[in-house]
């Protein structure tokens, strides 16, 4: 499955989320982009579900370790919650998962956002 | 009078080279820091490496009888830092073994440098794992298997020597982020487990070996790949 990427509001957090794989090549090239384009256009606080990518590499991880550090410079913030499987592994080898928060679900995902979690 | 260092002061272990009259601690030629109580107590496992060091004989011989203080959590908190400098870890130890309740053990093979610059196994642990240390120039382009014995689909591969002493101090200071931000620079590469690697080094094989990946994400990259991820080699 290629990727595709919606974005949806949850008061002023914007939610990203996300279906396919994000491997190196054009999948990885346009998750980059979007992320990129999205921290640079509308810097805030961006929360990422993952619980549709069923692959990740490091290109992924690039892009989202980028992207976490473009949106905490401009005062926003990135958050991931959701990944499973591979997509989790990836996120733990690579200490992704503890260095950027991550959230079993959305409600707590938005609820950390509001100070509550 | 010039100030010349003593002759057998110095010992070397893994990639470390101990000075215990100035008690200054080397990795790969670089000082790394380690000073107070976590330093003597590297001192006096490496006085008898592969034997037991009691914690009644630490407390005998760092604190004083006199000294009022919660010795339990001082040698913890000692051991902690000693681990942290060394790039160890409790579960998985490569240098300091903990025997609960009595007390650590150095596993690693140690050895005296001498006056001369030759060297001189300290214990009989030296003798054994000699080999390991010892470079394998006849590993040189064979074909090795990327493996984790943690179980884990991936490892976390330096591109260098040197980015792996940098993720050793990531770890030190539980720097996740770092660790991170050298995955997304490419400097440590994500490789699947089971991918092939070529040995192009094999100089200090008890640390690791330079290798080629040839397959995956990275094919045809160079790397440096820590000894505990290279299946098929003996």
């Amino acid at each position: 499955m290629d990727l595709q990427i919606s974005l949806r509001k949850s008061g002023n957090v914007t939610i990203v989320d996300v279906r396919g794989r994000i491997t190196s090549g054009p999948t990885g090239d346009t998750f980059s982009a979007e992320l990129r384009r999205l921290a640079e256009s509308t810097p805030g606080d961006v929360l990422i579900n993952l619980a549709e990518v069923t692959q990740m590499d490091s290109s992924g991880v690039g892009a989202l370790v980028q992207s976490y550090v473009m949106l905490t410079r401009s005062g926003g913030s990135l958050k991931l919650f959701n990944p499973a499987g591979k997509v989790l592994e990836v996120l733990e080898v690579t200490r992704v998962s503890t260095a950027l928060a991550t959230y079993a679900d959305e409600v707590s995902a938005l609820a950390s956002f509001r100070g509550t979690t | 009078m010039r100030d010349e260092p003593l002759p057998d002061s110095q010992l070397r272990f893994d990639a470390y080279q101990v000075d215990l009259r100035t008690g200054e601690v080397r990795k790969h030629g670089r000082r790394i820091r380690l000073a107070g109580r976590p330093f003597q107590i590297l001192a006096l496992l490496l006085e008898q490496p592969g034997e037991l060091l009691t914690r009644k004989e630490l407390q005998a011989r760092l604190w004083p009888a006199d000294t009022f203080v919660d010795f339990e959590h001082g040698v913890n908190t000692a051991i902690q830092t000693l681990r942290r400098a060394l790039c160890d870890s409790h579960k998985k130890p490569r240098f300091i073994e903990t025997l609960p309740r009595r007390g650590y053990r150095f596993i690693a093979a140690v050895e005296r440098i001498q006056s001369t610059g030759a060297t001189m196994p300290v214990s009989p642990i030296a003798h054994e794992q000699q080999g390991d240390a010892t470079p394998r120039p006849d590993w040189v382009g064979r074909v090795a298997a990327i493996r984790d014995n943690a179980g884990r689909n991936y490892v976390l591969l330096p591109i260098t020597e040197e980015v792996h002493d940098e993720v050793c101090d990531c770890e030190a200071a539980q720097d996740d982020l770092g660790i991170s931000l050298l995955v997304a620079a490419e400097k440590l590469l994500l490789v699947d487990c089971g991918t092939k690697v070529r040995i192009l080094d094999a100089t200090n094989p008890a640390l690791g070996c330079k290798v080629r990946i040839l397959g995956g994400q990275f094919v045809g990259q160079r790397a440096f790949a820590p000894r505990a991820y290279l299946a098929g080699l003996s």
